[in-house]
């Protein structure tokens, strides 16, 4: 057991070598754990793709396979990297510039992300039900409402009726560009 | 207004209503439809991007139906790229009976189906009219060993993989199955051994003129140019008679070679499933019409296409015994998909 | 002497009224189209190509052309202005450009890329004019092995430069390659990865993938500050469309170093511009004095990239015109029209029509002088744009990344991919995972394993095809040195600095 963590230890020296910062950040762990999760569910899918039915039937596996598997290595690597990587001192060093590097998020932040996701998913369903004009002039409106706020309802209707009338007369007059 | 008066009314409304519903629904408006045909906007579709043969072939046809007047209406052209023609012809599904949908398609309309990219297939379009027909070539670089297309079979009789064969587009489509279909009939029996080595757009001219490759199969057009400068030589092309004009009437056919077949690559226009008989009719004649102009011969003329204007009845005849050759072509080589 | 000859006699082929015109009119629409994201110079000349029949054919190439480089001096653009790439070869202009955006540096940004395409441009079309049927013919020797290990160079240099995390660069890279790999597989016609959806059997479009990486990404960025800079505009006193003697400086050694390797790459058929100045920024990064200032707004970062666009555009209709081999979609458009003209491009047509030949290529030289007249006023109009406060720019960029990434691919799927991929770079960069290795996968990804796999057949399965030329050679030589060398470096300095260190 003790030699297998010091042998894990040397590893991780030595991968830490090619990569000084691939321990900066608490969530390195968990961008190796999903990029081995990654490698090999894509790596299971490649090995179920169908044969060529022409010239050498595995041809179109082997790539795939091969990123799957570096995809899976790489994945492993970074883990075992930030398995021994905590010395006291180095993480309160790292935490001290994180919190020097990056300025309060906003407590907004997460509805608005939200809602403009949610925007955007609903934005792609109507485009080609309800029509480019339609759908934009909804889009747009709904999202300045969202990021621009009431206070500036005449801007925001304002800017959404000029933008989407004058991208449709752009495409479809001026470079007969069709849109739905 | 008391209660009683104004059930009745309610009642005469629903009546009213009802019997305008029993007319639409008994024709009295598609009737009218049919005689004003066509009173708004068509919605022409390429199946590929802008620039491709699909994208020139069918814009070519709305400028000249527009310039030269047959058909008033705009036609606005909507490119739907994807899935090698897959894409639009999904779309055309959801326009079912849409007399307004126009698509132009060519070989790998059929193709697509019987290699198994889709389940649909040349029946679940309408055949307006076929307009034009290409041929492919078969070329080789300048200081090849290779002097005719027969040398190639021979070579190819004795090892079917010792000719790197590149083309440009992917297997199953149709730069490969032109020549596969002549090496069958050349008598190569293994073709399933041969190597067919897919290029991107220019890249497989350019490998042929660097040596990297030794045969190009691909369209006759895009030969010409390196052909007339040296730098290639067009060994046979697969038009069932001699070019007369210009620089491929010194290529032979493959028939003049001893191989007795012949590939086109045609191109027509279709309408989605279900497309009314009148606009059928309406378009074709349009159609019939428009290859007569001069207008649209000169564009051929440019292009290197040749005219082969078929009515609906004779393209449906024509997709399928087309059909039935690529089917068992593609169940030699192994390709097909669909049963 | 009589290259001389054929210079002036190219010139006094454009100089002539209607072609200058034309040469104007392309400029300008090559300008616009560049600049709407989603719309590259392949979609304004095919939809333009009806027009260029009722024009003489030398007019209608030189205005093709035109449209063509004018897309290569608008594409950055909305890259420095917005942050969202236009098309695949303006990705690059996001990485410094941009930040100089956000430093107040816009007029500079616009100035440098505009002044840096024009130089870029001027002297490709000197080089093509000397010596443009050799270099093609040079060009030939590029086989599949050496288009293989040309781009394994390209990915190498590029996931280097992740130097703080290499092992985050390449699971970028890889994460870029496994998009690739969805679509119709190109060599057999297999399905994979499709999960039966009809819109990705051609793969996903690149647009998509950089449009979501960049500009959806950067809004859901802001939206964490926007309390406080949300109403603020970015710039609201807007200077001269100029850069300063120190910036100018600074950015003409990039300039004149990587004109030459955009030019060579753009030649090359099928190698596109995202090669060219991925390697251009790669270059300049590695060889630069303070590397550290690369990606916050360094004007080198943003000159190189931009000569080596413009070389590259150059030398990719080059092909086109000398051996009538088209190097790259837009090319082959050209190709057509060429053709529809009644033209046989190829050597052949410096002396059947020389007035096209030679007006073609003397027409990139004038050109590269009226795009420059045509841009620098065009970009004083657009850095105004700036003056938007944010909470109204945001919800426009999304509305502009919508649209572009429709017309590049008119599916409505690349849309919820648009959202997908805005997520995936959110995430990214939360994690410090390097985007610039995946851009470049997505975009040579296919044409990497493509080659590769080319080779393969063309050798019946032997590996040591790749090592069959000095060329492909050199290039492997390149991509091992470009990954082993900031480490050999860096652990010679500390080997110097502290020799303590390393004793236990």
């Amino acid at each position: 057991m003790r030699q297998l963590l010091r042998l894990s230890h040397r590893a991780c020296r030595i991968i830490g070598y090619f990569d000084p910062g691939g321990a900066k950040m608490s969530g390195d762990f968990t961008v190796g754990a999903l990029a081995v999760l990654i490698g090999v569910a894509y790596s299971v899918q490649a090995l179920r793709l169908p044969r060529a039915m022409i010239g050498n039937p595995w041809a179109p596996t082997y790539f795939p396979l091969g990123i799957g598997v570096i995809m899976t290595i790489l994945g492993a690597a970074l883990c075992l990297r930030n398995l021994h990587r905590r010395k006291p001192a180095e993480q309160a060093e790292n935490q001290a510039t994180q919190a020097h590097d990056k300025p309060a998020v906003d407590k907004e932040f997460p509805r608005l992300a939200l809602c403009t996701i949610g925007l955007c998913i609903l934005y792609a369903m109507i485009f080609s039900r309800l029509g480019f004009i339609v759908s934009t002039l909804l889009f747009l409106g709904a999202m300045l409402f969202l990021v621009n706020g009431k206070r500036g309802w005449l801007a925001n209707i304002l800017v959404s009726v000029v933008f989407t009338f004058g991208t449709w007369l752009t495409f479809e007059r001026l470079l007969m560009i069709h849109l739905p | 207004m008391n209660t009683m008066s104004c059930r009745r009314f309610a009642k005469l409304v629903v009546a009213i209503s009802m019997a305008l519903t029993c007319c639409v629904l008994g024709g009295v408006v598609s009737n009218a439809a049919e005689k004003t045909y066509p009173n708004r906007a068509f919605e022409f579709i390429a199946p590929a991007g802008p620039g491709g043969g699909w994208d020139t072939t069918i814009r070519m046809v709305a400028r000249v139906l527009g310039e030269q007047r047959i058909i008033t209406q705009p036609m606005p052209v909507m490119n739907k790229p994807g899935g090698g023609g897959g894409v639009a012809l999904a779309y055309l599904q959801t326009k079912k009976g849409d007399p307004y949908e126009v698509a132009v398609y060519s070989p790998p309309l059929l193709l697509i189906r019987l290699t198994g990219q889709t389940e649909l297939s040349y029946k679940d379009v309408t055949p307006i009219a076929r307009l034009i027909c290409d041929y492919g070539a078969f070329a080789v670089p300048k200081n090849s060993p290779y002097n005719t297309i027969n040398d190639v079979m021979d070579a190819l009789k004795k090892n079917p993989k010792s000719v790197k064969i590149a083309g440009t587009s992917s297997p199953g489509s149709m730069d490969h199955i032109q020549f596969l279909q002549a090496a069958k009939v050349a008598g190569v029996t293994n073709i399933r051994s041969i190597q067919y080595i897919p290029f991107q757009g220019g890249e497989g001219l350019a490998a042929l003129m660097g040596g990297h490759v030794d045969m190009l199969t691909t369209g006759m057009a895009e030969t010409v140019g390196p052909m007339e400068s040296g730098d290639i030589r067009v060994l046979a092309i697969t038009a069932p008679a001699r070019i007369k004009e210009g620089a491929m009437a010194k290529v032979p056919t493959l028939r003049e070679l001893g191989i007795a077949t012949d590939f086109v690559n045609w191109r027509g226009l279709f309408g989605p499933p279900g497309m009314p008989d009148y606009a059928v009719e309406y378009l074709s004649n349009a159609l019939a019409q428009m290859v007569q102009t001069s207008q649209w011969k000169e564009i051929c003329a440019r292009n290197g296409w040749a005219e082969a204007f078929l009515g609906p009845k004779e393209f449906v005849q024509f997709l399928e015994t087309t059909n039935q050759e690529y089917r068992s072509l593609l169940e030699d080589v192994g390709l097909l998909a669909a049963k | 002497m009589e290259i001389a000859r054929n210079i002036l006699y190219g010139l006094s082929v454009v100089v002539q009224p209607v072609n200058l015109l034309w040469l104007t009119f392309g400029c300008i629409m090559g300008s616009i189209v560049g600049m709407l994201p989603g719309i590259g110079p392949a979609t304004g000349i095919a939809l333009l190509l009806p027009m260029t029949f009722v024009l003489k054919p030398a007019a209608a190439l030189i205005m093709m052309c035109a449209i063509y480089y004018g897309a290569m001096f608008g594409g950055s653009r909305c890259s420095i202005l917005l942050n969202i790439p236009g098309d695949a070869s303006s990705v690059v202009s996001c990485f410094d450009g941009y930040p100089m955006t956000l430093k107040g540096q816009a007029e500079a940004a616009l100035a440098i890329s505009a002044l840096a395409s024009f130089i870029g441009q001027m002297a490709a079309a000197l080089a093509a004019m000397v010596a443009a049927l050799p270099i093609t013919r040079f060009a030939l020797r590029f086989g599949p092995p050496e288009y293989f290990t040309l781009m394994v160079c390209a990915l190498a240099a590029t996931t280097s430069l992740a130097q703080d995390s290499l092992l985050k660069g390449f699971i970028s890279l890889m994460l870029g390659l496994m998009i690739t790999t969805i679509g119709i597989d190109l060599q057999s016609g297999v399905q994979r990865f499709v999960f039966g959806i009809p819109e990705l059997q051609m793969g996903i479009e690149f647009v998509v993938v950089i449009i979501g990486l960049y500009a959806v990404t950067e809004i859901l960025e802001n939206y964490k500050t926007l309390s406080s800079t949300g109403d603020t505009p970015m710039q609201t006193k807007f200077g001269r469309i100029w850069v300063s003697k120190e910036q100018w400086r600074r950015s003409i050694g990039p300039i004149l170093r990587q004109t030459p390797i955009g030019f060579l790459i753009g030649i090359l058929p099928g190698t596109g511009g995202t090669i060219a100045t991925m390697m251009a920024y790669n270059n300049e990064k590695q060889i630069s004095k303070h590397p550290e200032e690369f990606g916050k707004g360094a004007i080198e970062g943003l000159a190189a990239p931009e000569a080596a666009n413009n070389s590259c555009s150059i030398g990719a209709i080059l092909p086109m015109i000398t051996l009538g081999v088209p190097g790259s979609g837009t090319a082959a458009i050209m190709l057509g029209a060429l053709m529809i003209a009644g033209l046989q491009p190829g050597p052949l047509l410096f002396q059947h029509h020389p007035e096209i030949a030679w007006g073609i290529i003397a027409s990139m030289f004038v050109g590269a002088i009226v795009c420059l007249i045509v841009n620098l006023p065009l970009a004083g109009l657009l850095v105004r744009l700036l003056a938007i406060p944010p909470r109204i720019m945001y919800p426009l960029i999304l509305a502009i990344s919508f649209l572009g990434v429709y017309t590049a691919g008119f599916s409505t799927v690349d849309l919820y991919l648009l959202t997908i991929f805005g997520l995936l770079g959110y995430f990214m960069r939360k994690h410090e995972i390097p985007s610039a290795p995946l851009i470049l996968a997505v975009v040579i990804g296919s044409p990497l394993e493509q080659s590769f796999r080319q080779s393969l057949m063309l050798s019946d399965g032997s590996l040591r095809i790749f090592a069959r030329s000095g060329i492909s050679v050199t290039l492997l030589a390149l991509a091992v040195g470009s990954v082993v060398f900031p480490f050999a470096s860096a652990w010679l300095r500390k080997r110097r600095q502290q020799p303590t260190a390393v004793s236990h």
